[in-house]
């Protein structure tokens, strides 16, 4: 039997992560009744450990794969097209689906974008086969909202003078540098003797305590794992935590919203879920606010056909789900034999949970040695191999031959590989330029366990992605040569990080070819605004997180605006 | 140019594939006369039966032993718990059916292999023979995903908290020299216990407070 929610709510809100957390947040310090549909269960600060089973092994944090799944389109080998459900693949799309989202698991690597990311195609030029444009906005307009990240989620960071240090309205973060390993200045020292600095890399992580929450204790487990001293800035932690404490907000965890339903018109009048139980339930609002990330956000709007709409809600001109984007680049790393170090500094190196932290934005810019042009490059993050030992154990089952490592031979490289050795790793982050190669639909076939048509997510990049990300490889490897490490690997690929995804309802002016307005309010619906990463019509070459915040920020205080009207 | 969808594996980027992933391989290849015995595992009479769970352990242990072998100063297959551990895995019914069939089958194919190389079950082997059995089967495409599947079983045993009965007195961690995160699992969090309580956390929310009918009650 279906039922309806008692109250009429001010603002519906979908989703409860990064996109979600400022505007739930905002709304309900403003005084408006404020309700939010998770998918998720609700996991609070005390169900978290650092048990590997829990955040790496089982389906725990997100759906299981039989029961709901990606279907997942991309040109193989043989350059046929190739699609098979993640179920099939074993290849997880999902990233975390409870109260707080991702967030809850993310590393805290922060970072704004700079300048230029806002006009990608006037600083930049076209690139053929690419849909390149200019945001609606530009960093002036955002500064200000990442700012208010740094206060109210938690950066901790420190500046230095460097010729891509983005333009600031404060001095400096708000909480001082979280504590480094040696490595840290080991990784100065090289990149110094190459001439140019690396960049403390900002954290969204509490270097000291702030009301209720903790400083890091350098857990060694913060990736994939929920934080035990609430020092993460998750939306869970940071925002929902004080949303829920003015009474405004009604938080309904296990709610997997399927439909937005219209009045026939451009207004949405209420939200279909499926509660805990697998009843259908229906709330209504006044405002509705989708931040499911931006796979399912697509989803849930291809989801939503109503009259007017019948390709989907806000899809009058076709645009939900095209200009998927990802973070382009790739990974590699090097390793230190701790017996070829001095004792010392074998010792510190050792020494678990301290952070690396450090960044190289040498080449956001840089000129085309055979062609001199000016191009858009990126940044590479360092940082140490994950602790995680049974991952850590899985990358030892192939010899280098790419035969199975078993027995005798298994168990000592096992146990040098353990024992002697600390990898350096660093991450490559490049635009993954927006094509038509890349984007959302629903599957035609491949339904969910609730039985509605799960995401078909084409994967298609451009080979100027791989081209800068090349080019910033081989700069990280110079670096880690003049550390010292050896064994030093860079892998460059087109394959798209799932917890690093954006675009697919991109914003901008023009009502025919984007899908929201500079606000993130749809163009062709009255009441609707999208606050994860889907506005973003390019990603930048850093990670995603305080952008999405920042721009949930600034569209938090639009609706309040419309609101007070 | 390969397009070839590969994961990256860091914090930024974890999603290790969790355990089990998808095969992909079957072993297909049957000659005519074994193809009709009856399943390994699967028999109607009681004696057969007894005779089926002695031989799965068996193969089972052996299989382990030869993957991770007893060495010198070093946990053996004993001290990591992997036999118990992967029969829970099978029977584990939140994992995928289809997941813990595969590993089952592996188990069969294994035996058919034996049978038809030396028209012997595989535990009626010396170990020498078994051993170099594991080779060769390692080098068909089948026997390579299967063995690595065990493998990740072994790794999970070694490396998991020994709140799972395995990695027994920390053995796994005390080899490869690894410090435990904290706060460690729990009996209220750790798996499934967290997925129950899951459950759990659904009746806690106030939906049915928040319903117009209000009909149905609290599941406390
Ligand atoms: C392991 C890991 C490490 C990361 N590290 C970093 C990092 O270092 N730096 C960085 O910037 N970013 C990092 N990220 C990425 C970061 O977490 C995301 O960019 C961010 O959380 C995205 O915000 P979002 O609101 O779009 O999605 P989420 O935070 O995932 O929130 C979306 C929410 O919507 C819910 N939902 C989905 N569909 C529905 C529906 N139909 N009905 C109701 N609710 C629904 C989901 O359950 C989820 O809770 C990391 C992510 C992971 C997983
Ligand atoms: S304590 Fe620090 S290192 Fe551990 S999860 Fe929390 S923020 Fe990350």
């Amino acid at each position: 039997m279906e039922k309806t929610l008692k109250q009429q709510w001010d603002v519906c809100i979908v989703g409860s992560g990064a996109g979600a957390g400022p505007v739930i947040y905002e709304l309900s310090k403003a005084g408006f009744k404020v309700l939010v549909l998770e998918k998720g269960p609700w996991f609070r600060t005390g169900d978290f450990s650092k048990d590997e089973m829990v955040a790496a092994r089982r389906s725990v944090y997100t759906p299981r794969l039989q029961d709901e799944r990606h279907v997942l389109e991309y040109t193989n080998e043989e350059g046929n097209l190739e699609a098979k459900s993640t179920y099939d693949s074993g290849r997880d799309f999902w990233n975390g689906n409870c109260v707080g989202g991702s967030s809850n698991f993310m590393s805290g690597y922060f970072q704004r974008l700079k300048p230029q990311d806002f006009r990608l195609l006037s600083e930049y030029g076209a690139i053929e086969g690419a849909n390149v444009v200019d945001w609606p906005i530009s960093y002036e307009d955002l500064e200000p909202y990442y700012t208010k990240v740094e206060q109210i989620v938690g950066v901790s960071g420190r500046l230095i003078d460097h010729p891509f240090q983005e333009p600031r309205s404060t001095d400096d973060f708000p909480y001082p540098p979280l504590a480094e390993n040696v490595v840290s200045s080991w990784l100065d020292k090289a990149a110094e003797s190459l001439g140019y600095p690396l960049v403390p890399l900002p954290r969204a992580i509490l270097s000291q305590p702030s009301g209720e929450r903790h400083a890091c204790v350098y857990s060694n487990y913060c990736g994939s794992y929920g934080c035990s001293s609430d020092a993460k800035g998750s939306a869970r932690v940071a925002l929902i935590h004080k949303a829920l404490k003015t009474g405004n907000c009604t938080l309904i965890p296990n709610a997997k919203v399927y439909h937005l339903e219209t009045n026939g018109k451009q207004k949405i009048v209420r939200a279909w879920f499926y509660d805990a139980k697998g009843q259908k339930q229906k709330a209504e609002a006044g405002i509705f606010v989708v931040a499911a990330q931006a796979v399912e956000t697509s989803r849930l709007l291809l989801m939503s056909k109503n009259p007017g709409f019948p390709d989907g809600l806000a899809n009058h001109n076709g645009q939900v789900g095209k200009n998927l984007i990802f973070s382009a680049g790739g990974t590699g790393g090097g390793d230190f034999f701790l017996a070829e170090l001095p004792e010392k500094e074998a010792k510190q190196l050792s020494v678990p949970g301290l952070f690396v932290n450090r960044s190289l934005h040498q080449y956001y810019e840089y000129r085309d040695e055979k062609t001199g042009q000016r191009m858009k490059g990126g940044t590479v993050d360092f940082l140490f191999e994950h602790a995680n030992p049974v991952s850590k154990a899985m990358h030892r089952k192939w010899d280098d031959e790419g035969n199975l490592r078993y027995g005798a031979a298994l168990k000592e490289d096992l146990k040098n590989y353990f024992r002697k050795v600390r990898k350096l790793k660093f991450e490559i982050f490049n635009d993954w330029l927006p094509t038509d190669g890349c984007f959302v639909r629903l599957d035609p076939k491949v339904k969910d366990k609730w039985g509605d048509p799960v995401a078909r997510i084409r994967i298609d990049y451009h080979p100027h992605d791989l081209e800068v990300g090349e080019f910033l490889a081989g700069q990280a490897k110079k670096i880690m040569e003049a550390t010292g490490a050896k064994n030093i690997y860079a892998n460059v690929s087109g394959s798209p990080p799932p917890n690093l995804q954006a675009g697919g309802c991109r914003f901008g002016h023009d009502a025919e070819t984007s899908v929201l307005d500079p606000d993130c309010k749809a163009h062709s619906v009255d009441n609707l605004y999208i606050t994860d990463g889907s506005f973003m019509p390019t990603g930048g070459s850093v990670t995603y997180t305080w952008t999405i915040y920042a721009n949930a920020f600034r569209v938090a205080e639009k609706i309040i605006e419309r609101l007070r009207k | 140019m390969s397009k070839v969808l590969h994961n990256k594996e860091d914090s930024l980027f974890p999603s290790p594939p969790k355990l089990p992933h998808r095969r992909k391989f079957i072993r297909q290849v049957l000659l005519s006369g074994i193809a009709v015995q009856l399943p390994f595992f699967f028999s109607c009479s009681e004696e057969r039966k007894d005779n089926t769970i002695h031989r799965k352990t068996d193969l089972v242990n052996t299989i382990q032993q030869i993957l991770f072998p007893d060495t010198p100063d070093s946990p053996g297959i004993e001290d990591t718990g992997a036999f118990a551990y992967f029969n829970r895995i099978v029977r584990d019914e939140r994992l995928d059916p289809e997941e813990r069939e595969y590993l089952q089958n592996g188990l069969r194919w294994v035996n058919e292999t034996a049978q038809e190389e030396t028209k012997k079950d595989f535990v009626q082997l010396t170990f020498p023979q078994q051993k170099q059995l594991i080779k060769k089967i390692s080098a068909y495409s089948w026997g390579e995903a299967w063995l690595s599947r065990m493998l990740t079983v072994i790794f999970e045993a070694l490396l998991l908290d020994p709140i799972y009965g395995v990695n027994l007195q920390e053995s796994g961690w005390k080899w490869l020299g690894h410090v435990p995160g904290s706060p460690r699992p729990s009996k209220r969090n750790r798996y499934p216990d967290i997925l129950i309580r899951k459950e759990e956390f659904i009746a806690v929310s106030r939906l049915e407070q928040l319903s117009n009918d209000g009909k149905h009650t609290k599941n406390k």
